[in-house]
């Protein structure tokens, strides 16, 4: 294996190797393979998980190989690609269908607001634009929202939810929260030297935002975050390998 | 330079004209009503300023007692003050969390003015302004809860600590304030006393020139606490931590899910590490922080969470720009709300509890105003920064005004006790007819009827049992049938008040339509809260038909 990466960096991205390439990969895998996330999307969907899975390695590739940032665009392009395909897997049978029909009782409350803000709001509230938005597109807007910031909720990777759960979803486990801590360090990470990851900002804005579109109910959860998740908790764990390092060496 | 000051001080005292006028605005009128607590505390400052007894007849006690869940009463001695001048109202029951709310922008200001910071007074008015606005600092300070006045005490108290690095006799003042802080809300118990120490620990080579001045300080907290460390030896002194901690073992044993399978000294600790950290770490949840409010409907602002989602991408990038200045001792503090903040409330097992995270929150915000100042540092002209301003403004100014001023008053008005408002006011005009008022299915109805009524405090006090007083901190019996002038609060009992003539009111768990027609009662109003759903039904009896003959008792 090692001698078709290393043929691969010399004859087709004529590379030199980087350091410890191998050691960061070994990481990688661990941290990929080590959760019950990954074989529960791997049972869910095969497809699905492979894409992820190159995805990861993509990005992987990219936030280690600084030479190869230069070709960002075509990065950019290839994780669309793969994204694209990911997605229509995933949203022809689990699309968030209650994002376009609204349930009674979400009519009943729309309805009753219906009035309360029309006496409060005045022309502001009853002008057309205004009315068009509210009945056809404010419950559509507010759930897909809701999705979103379903998705940014680190209790959902960790504890399942726990303590804000779900009404009506049973939440699959995805990490143990032993690699909490690698999570936090690597998100840190992240925001203090975003300007060295901006790669992996943009796929996780862009899969975010695809994210927003699948049904909270999808049993393994939003898995287009799960490449993300995985270098976020690389990132951690080689940002705190050295201080482990020098704390024994103290 | 004199010019930049006038203008700072011009738009500092703006941001506080418009932080009042938020906070006072149709203070009395929304929320609709008083929640419970509100009421207890307002009621209790009225008994205080009255007779120098609360509610019970227990002279200036450390906890008002109030539904056996001891509130901590430095909230109600301040409101004595406003009370006193503007008489029992809604008004003057929230005008300390309004003043508390306003000393926590000045303080805001202030840490930035005697900060070591570039464009300090810039990110002092940004801040300020970002408190004056932040949903969870308006609703906090338009309620009467003792936790917005003890993050006021101790804002002011940080205040006191980072000069203290200047003036190093400051910090015996600090930790006065911290202890006093502690008298105001359960959660500054713990965060008073790991704010100096951490700080201490943190510029020790500072502090460790002056040990007497720090030891002064640690001892001067220990005595201003020192009531309450004597409390402890009393039952209610923990009943809170007893109701809503999860580290009981009894805790465990029902809620510890996959680990009660493991030995309990196993899974025990396990189970408290995990209640911790998921607590802890939904503190800091994007969903919960900007977007799903707080699952206590009568502590969240419908469809508003404690920011606006646009706050959201200042609040990343301020983190990245406070790490850039981690070395500076105004960041220091504000890592230390960070840090210390979320305790108090990830040692309870309500999920999200804003009341018990505010200083966690208020460093949030000042963090928010670091990112939203970078956001405008990398906007090229100033009729942009000023447009982008004006756009925020108007989004938040928007939503806010809808989320509160529309949907929270009336949709949750039934919370604050809105119907009971209008029953204390039907009991007022009928004064000659006796009420009966189900206590069973609200919290506390008794002290609504107290609170709405203004009743004399003398008489509330003539019925607290025998013996009570010797007991205050330990009996942990809830009395909650008591009488307020003609309104009798207790449970409806069918056999004797059916054959008396009196108004019954209940909601419709406790009288049924078909009750009160099984009964001969005659509807005689329904009390609707602001959303006009039915909340209470008031009944007349009629003995004349139902207990003559054979169908008397």
């Amino acid at each position: 294996m090692q001698i078709y990466i290393d043929w691969v960096y010399r004859n087709v991205m004529r590379l030199p190797k980087p350091r410890n390439f191998y050691k960061k990969c070994l990481y990688l895998l661990i941290l990929t393979l080590a959760n019950y996330w990954i074989w529960q999307i791997l049972l869910s969907n095969l497809v699905i998980s492979i894409v992820l899975l190159i995805i990861e390695f993509g990005i992987f590739v990219l936030i280690t190989l600084k030479e190869l940032r230069k070709h960002w665009r075509d990065a950019i392009l290839i994780s669309v690609l793969l994204l694209t395909m990911a997605c229509g897997f995933i949203l022809r049978n689990k699309f968030d269908k209650t994002l376009l029909t609204n349930s009674p009782t979400e009519i009943n409350v729309l309805n009753e607001r219906h009035g309360i803000l029309a006496n409060g709001l005045g022309i502001i509230f009853t002008n057309r634009y205004a009315q068009h938005y509210y009945l056809d597109f404010n419950l559509g807007a507010g759930k897909y929202l809701r999705n979103v910031f379903y998705t940014l909720d680190p209790n959902l990777y960790f504890f399942q939810s726990h303590p804000r759960e779900k009404a009506g979803i049973v939440e699959t486990n995805k990490y143990s929260p032993f690699v909490l801590p690698l999570f936090v360090i690597g998100i840190l990470f992240l925001i203090i030297y975003y300007r060295q990851y901006l790669f992996l900002i943009a796929y996780f804005l862009f899969a975010l935002v695809l994210t927003g579109f699948l049904s909270p109910a999808y049993n393994p959860g939003p898995v287009l975050m799960f490449p993300f998740m995985n270098i976020v908790l690389y990132l951690g764990l080689t940002a705190s390998i050295p201080k482990i390092k020098l704390l024994f060496k103290k | 330079m004199k010019s930049k000051k006038v203008l700072t001080i011009v738009l500092f005292a703006l941001i506080l004209g418009a932080a009042s006028f938020i906070r006072l605005y149709k203070l009395g009128q929304v929320p609709a009503g008083v929640y419970t607590d509100e009421a207890s505390l307002g009621y209790n400052a009225y008994s205080i300023l009255l007779t120098g007894k609360d509610e019970f007849g227990k002279s200036w006690p450390i906890y008002f007692r109030a539904f056996s869940t001891f509130q901590d009463s430095l909230y109600g001695y301040f409101s004595i003050i406003p009370i006193y001048f503007l008489g029992l109202s809604i008004f003057s029951t929230r005008l300390v969390s309004v003043i508390s709310g306003l000393i926590v922008i000045m303080v805001t200001f202030l840490l930035f003015y005697y900060s070591d910071l570039k464009n300090k007074l810039c990110l002092g008015l940004l801040s300020s302004l970002m408190v004056a606005l932040a949903p969870w600092a308006i609703y906090q300070s338009r309620v009467a809860v003792g936790s917005n006045l003890g993050l006021a005490i101790t804002a002011v108290g940080i205040l006191f600590l980072i000069l203290s690095l200047k003036k190093r006799w400051f910090f015996a003042v600090a930790c006065a304030i911290f202890g006093i802080a502690s008298y105001a809300y359960a959660g500054q118990r713990i965060t008073g006393i790991l704010f100096p120490a951490v700080f201490v620990f943190i510029n020790r080579k500072i502090f460790l020139k002056s040990k007497k001045l720090v030891a002064t300080g640690f001892a001067l907290l220990v005595i201003v606490m020192l009531p309450q460390f004597t409390a402890l030896q009393h039952v209610g002194s923990l009943i809170r931590y007893q109701t809503q901690g999860y580290t009981q073992e009894s805790t465990f044993l029902k809620y510890g899910g996959s680990l009660d399978k493991l030995p309990v000294f196993l899974g025990w600790p396990l189970y408290i590490a995990r209640q911790f950290t998921s607590q802890y770490l939904s503190d800091f949840s994007p969903r919960s922080l900007f977007f799903e409010p707080e699952p206590q409907l009568f502590r969240s602002i419908p469809d508003l969470s404690v920011f606006y989602i646009w706050m959201i991408i200042p609040f990343f990038i301020g983190f990245a720009q406070l790490w850039e200045e981690k070395s500076k001792p105004l960041i220091q503090i504000i890592f230390l709300l960070l840090i210390i903040g979320p305790i108090p409330e990830a040692v309870t097992g309500d999920p999200f509890y804003t009341l018990r995270m505010l200083p966690l929150l208020w460093g949030m915000t000042l963090m928010i105003a670091f990112g939203l100042k970078s956001i405008f540092d990398a906007v090229k002209f100033n009729y942009r920064k000023i447009l982008l301003a004006a756009f925020l403004l108007l989004i938040s100014g928007f939503n806010f005004y809808v989320c509160y001023f529309i949907f929270l008053k009336y949709e949750r008005s039934v919370y604050f006790g809105y119907p009971f408002q209008v029953l204390a006011q039907m009991t007022e005009e009928n004064k000659n007819q006796p009420f009966v008022l189900d206590s069973e299915t609200f919290d506390a109805p008794y002290i609504w009827m107290a609170f709405y009524k203004k009743y004399d405090p003398v008489k509330l006090q003539a019925q607290t049992p025998l013996g009570l007083l010797n007991h205050y901190y330990d009996d942990l019996t809830y009395y909650k049938y008591k009488v307020i002038g003609n309104v009798d609060v207790r449970k409806v009992s069918w056999g004797v008040d059916q054959c008396k003539d009196e108004y019954i009111v209940g909601d419709i768990q406790a009288i049924s339509s078909a009750q009160a027609e099984a009964h001969d009662f005659t509807l005689v109003k329904e009390i609707k809260d602001l959303n006009n759903n039915t909340v209470l039904w008031v009944y007349h009896t009629n003995p004349q038909l139902k207990c003559s003959g054979n169908n008397g008792i």
